[in-house]
């Protein structure tokens, strides 16, 4: 009992040491390898989660705000750069419209007229106009001035000190110098483009100019001299102004965010100068003009394309074309993404004014009126893009900065939640060790104390779990030993079973080989009771044996008393369907007999129907043929009267034709009378004589024709005699043959009633015996049904016969298996 | 007074159902085998019969399935008494015609009853 104790403690601990063998305290390390940790999954999840957003935020925020500054900037510089445009020319034609007043102010001093006048009239009386220009300039090298007249000097220098000119000077009629504000380099001015252009066409603008003296660039303008009353040409007025009193004016116009990246031109359109150039990203040196500007190496913005517009609006302006038509031909000409051409009031003045768009900049034209100028603003919008690029930049940071922060965060969150799982961690592999005395510390969210809670809680129910498996092993070992002796009882009891088992199959087992004799022992109490049953059913058996037996011997005795009896019952049977099947036969002949006579019945019906329609035939045309005879007799009869007739008709014709022979014979005397008298008459009776004897020739002829007639009378007579002589013959003959006739038809009728008795025995000998071969058909059915019962009986009868025999085997088959059996007689 | 017929082979076990039964007021006949039984009960047509089960040669169900054959003594009520006491041994007996059936060893007025209530 010890020391199965001892083995189940032992068990015990190899239990316990297995399973620590298979915790996974050990293979923890390398089986989960490669499974991230919740912290770094908390990072690969969540940082995308947050950063990716973001990016994506900027990047759609970054775009939007891009795409809007854009546009919005280029719609502002649009306007911006046009408006400063149309202020520049506003500001240039305000100035040069101020200048020439004060130009106009000094050619209206009568002084300077007069002064022009007196000099027009001196340069006449010298004739200097003949000489050459070289010499002139020779001649008033010193001077430099035609008369010299210090008060008109002085009237100019005094104007140059008062407004923004700088330079002031006067020509006459043939440009020869008449005054100045200070001295020029030439005398004669005639030869100058300007002097030349003023004086056909009342005033011109020159090209910029460096005024040495007066350190400036100057603007120089001039302007024809007229005299009031005669309007005769006079002289040329010309003043030059500071470039930068133009620029500073322009330039303090300018308005707009963007203003540093405009830049303007004002350029000429027909001498082909640019006149000013204001870069605003260049600085203000040139608006200030303190240098000298070198106009050379200043082209037109936009180049040639730029100038051929300003043409084309020159153009629409002198020739008023259609603004859209235009805006069409420059668009396709040039090669600008965008024109714009519309009307503008400058100074109550109409002008052409074109927005220009290309890749890059954006030019704004504006011409200004009453001049050849036009004033060109040009601003390049890529600098939008720099503008892009800061935002780019701020959006990027931003981006960064966030994305930092929130992987500190995450970080930060991370540790704090896996840190009590990873301390709990710990504690279970210390707890899967064994001990089982240490408890989870209580620490993190509520999530991890709650699993910390439940874990301290599992570990107390496995200890006690574990003291109660170790009680119940004990009960189990008591209960076991008291099963052990159950079973050892129950061997017992089988042991006894299987010997009363055996012992009942020995005294039974000879029952198999048909020994009904044995019996089973009622010794055992357990077997008696199968060994009761036993023995019932071997009684049973041997009950039922010994019936078959006797059975069986009844049976073959029986068998044997009745197989002659059913052979001989067979043979008779067969006897009577053979001779069955043979009255079947003679039937079947007479039958065919009797259907011969029939046929033969109803042929000599047809024969004696024909022979009575014959007869029947006969009697009508003997009728017939009596009719006729009677008729004949009718008509000989009559024949006979009417020759007799004929007979007495021939006398009186005979006694006629002697009446006349006698009247011829007497006509015949008289004319020999009358020619006897005649002539005794003379000459006067010979006509009459010649009549006489005509008339007795004519009685000759009467006579002899007479003689004839009475001779064919006489042979009518004859013949008629003969005729009735015949015909009473032929009636008598008639009146015989009408007897003959009649007798034949008596005949005939007798005849035709005997035939139609025999036509009438004929239909009836010929229906019955119709009737006769029916009922014998019937007869032959009925006899072959017969033959054919008669053949199953047979059959039958040899069947049981057969089967009777079978039965006699099988008897004697079970007579020997019946014999197998051995019971107590 | 009734006539019973009391087969057993063991003449001590017949001995004392006599004396249960002589006691109770019944004419008694023994047989010790089947045989006797049979040609016992031809003769003198008992009441009723008390018969052990298990003896050699013919058993008491034997006797009784001969005796059920026979229409003169089909009628007679067969108890059997024996040391035999499971259900398939009583399902049996009572399947072979035996009336009554008492659990050896018996007291008088377990016998006496049953008997009686066998005859009734």
């Amino acid at each position: 009992m010890i020391t199965e104790q001892q083995s189940k403690n032992s068990e015990l601990e190899a239990a316990t040491s297995e399973l620590e063998a298979t915790s996974p305290t050990k293979s923890v390390a390398n089986e989960f390898k490669g499974i991230g940790t919740l912290r770094r999954r908390l990072l690969t999840s969540i940082l995308p989660i947050v950063l990716l957003p973001l990016v994506i935020a900027s990047t759609i925020g970054y775009n939007l705000t891009e795409h809007r500054a854009k546009t919005e900037i280029l719609e502002e510089l649009e306007t911006d750069i046009e408006a400063d445009t149309l202020l520049a020319s506003k500001t240039i034609m305000t100035f040069i419209q101020e200048s020439f007043k004060l130009i106009d102010l000094v050619a209206a001093n009568p002084d300077v007229i007069q002064s022009m006048k007196a000099a027009n009239k001196k340069a006449q009386e010298q004739k200097l106009t003949q000489q050459p220009i070289a010499e002139l300039e020779k001649k008033f090298a010193a001077t430099k001035l035609l008369t010299t007249d210090n008060s008109l000097n002085n009237y100019l220098k005094q104007i140059v000190k008062s407004t923004q000119v700088v330079d002031l000077f006067l020509t006459e009629g043939n440009g020869f110098n008449i005054a100045f504000s200070k001295p020029t380099s030439d005398f004669v001015q005639r030869d100058e483009g300007w002097w030349q252009n003023s004086r056909q066409e009342g005033r011109a603008i020159e090209e910029l100019k460096f005024d040495e003296s007066g350190n400036v660039n100057v603007i120089a303008l001039s302007q024809a001299v007229k005299d009031p009353q005669t309007g005769e040409f006079l002289g040329v007025i010309k003043a030059s102004i500071p470039l930068k009193t133009l620029n500073s004016a322009i330039t303090s116009y300018l308005d707009g965010e963007y203003e540093q990246y405009y830049q303007f031109q004002i350029f000429d359109s027909k001498n082909n100068f640019i006149l000013s150039n204001i870069d605003s990203e260049d600085g203000e040196a040139e608006a200030e003009g303190d240098q000298e500007i070198d106009m050379e190496g200043v082209e037109v913005v936009g180049g040639e394309p730029i100038i051929q517009v300003i043409k084309t609006l020159v153009n629409i302006r002198e020739n008023s074309l259609n603004l859209e038509e235009a805006q069409q031909s420059i668009a396709q000409q040039f090669g600008f993404s965008e024109v714009m051409l519309r009307q503008e009031e400058i100074l109550s003045e109409t002008s052409i004014v074109a927005l220009l768009k290309d890749q890059n900049k954006i030019y704004s034209l504006s011409p200004v009126p009453n001049t050849d100028l036009v004033s060109i603003g040009v601003v390049n919008y890529e600098m939008v893009s720099t503008e892009g690029r800061s935002l780019v930049t701020v959006f990027t940071v931003t981006a960064i900065v966030l994305g930092v922060a929130s992987i500190g965060l995450i970080i930060f969150l991370a540790e704090q939640i896996t840190k009590p799982l990873s301390n709990l961690s710990a504690t279970t592999q210390e707890i899967a060790k064994g001990n089982l005395d240490i408890e989870a510390s209580l620490e993190g969210t509520l999530e991890t104390r709650t699993l910390a809670n439940n874990f301290n809680n599992l570990i107390k129910q496995v200890k006690e779990s574990l003291e109660k498996q170790q009680e119940s092993l004990e009960k189990q070992q008591e209960s076991l030993e008291k099963q052990q002796a159950l079973a050892e009882e129950q061997r017992q009891q089988k042991e006894q079973l299987e010997k009363a088992i055996h012992t009942l199959i020995e005294e039974v087992s000879d029952a198999t080989e048909g020994d009904l004799t044995v019996r089973a022992s009622l010794d055992s109490l357990e077997m008696s009771t199968v060994a009761d049953l036993f023995n019932a059913i071997i009684d049973s058996l041997q009950e039922i044996a010994i019936e078959a037996k006797k059975s069986n011997s009844q049976v073959g005795s029986a068998l044997k008393q009745n197989e002659e009896a059913i052979r001989f019952l067979a043979r008779q049977a067969m006897a009577e369907a053979k001779e069955t099947r043979d009255t079947l036969v003679s039937v079947e002949q007479m039958s065919q007999s009797i259907q011969a006579v029939a046929e033969n019945a109803s042929q000599a019906e047809a024969i004696a129907d024909d022979t009575y329609n014959n007869v029947l035939n006969s009697t009508k045309d003997m009728d017939l043929t009596v009719d006729s005879i009677l008729q004949l007799r009718t008509t000989v009869g009559e024949t006979a009267k009417k020759m007799k007739r004929l007979g007495e008709s021939s006398q009186k014709i005979s006694q006629a034709v002697s009446f006349i022979e006698e009247i011829a014979l007497k006509t015949y005397v008289l004319a020999i009378n009358a020619s006897v008298e005649a002539r005794r008459a003379g000459e006067y009776g010979q006509g009459f004589t010649i009549v006489a004897e005509q008339v007795g020739a004519l009685a000759e002829q009467s006579a002899a024709a007479t003689k004839e007639i009475a001779t064919i009378v006489g042979t009518i007579q004859g013949e008629t005699e003969e005729v009735s002589q015949v015909m009473e013959s032929g009636t008598t003959q008639v009146v015989e043959s009408t007897r003959l006739v009649e007798s034949t038809k008596q005949s005939l009728r007798l005849v035709l009633e005997k035939s139609q008795a025999i036509h009438h025995l004929m239909g009836s000998i010929s229906q019955k015996t119709v009737s006769q071969a029916n009922t014998s058909q019937d007869v032959t059915k009925l006899m072959r049904k017969i033959a054919q019962l008669s053949e199953a009986t047979s059959i039958s009868s040899k069947k049981v016969a057969q089967s009777i025999v079978e039965t006699a085997e099988i008897a004697k088959k079970l007579e020997s298996a019946v014999a197998k059996f051995k019971v107590n007689e | 007074m009734k006539t019973i017929l009391i087969v057993d082979d063991v003449q001590s076990v017949l001995d004392l159902i006599a004396y249960y039964l002589t006691a109770a007021d019944y004419n008694i006949i023994t047989a010790t085998n089947g045989e006797e039984a049979i040609a016992k009960t031809r003769e003198t047509k008992p009441d009723a019969i008390v018969t052990d089960w298990m003896m050699p040669k013919m058993g008491g169900l034997d006797i009784c399935r001969k005796l059920k054959k026979n229409p003169e003594t089909a009628d007679i009520p067969i108890i059997a008494c024996t040391v035999k006491n499971r259900y398939v041994d009583l399902l049996w007996a009572s399947k072979q015609g035996v009336k009554a059936y008492v659990t050896k060893p018996c007291t008088k007025e377990e016998l006496v009853r049953v008997v009686q209530e066998a005859m009734k």
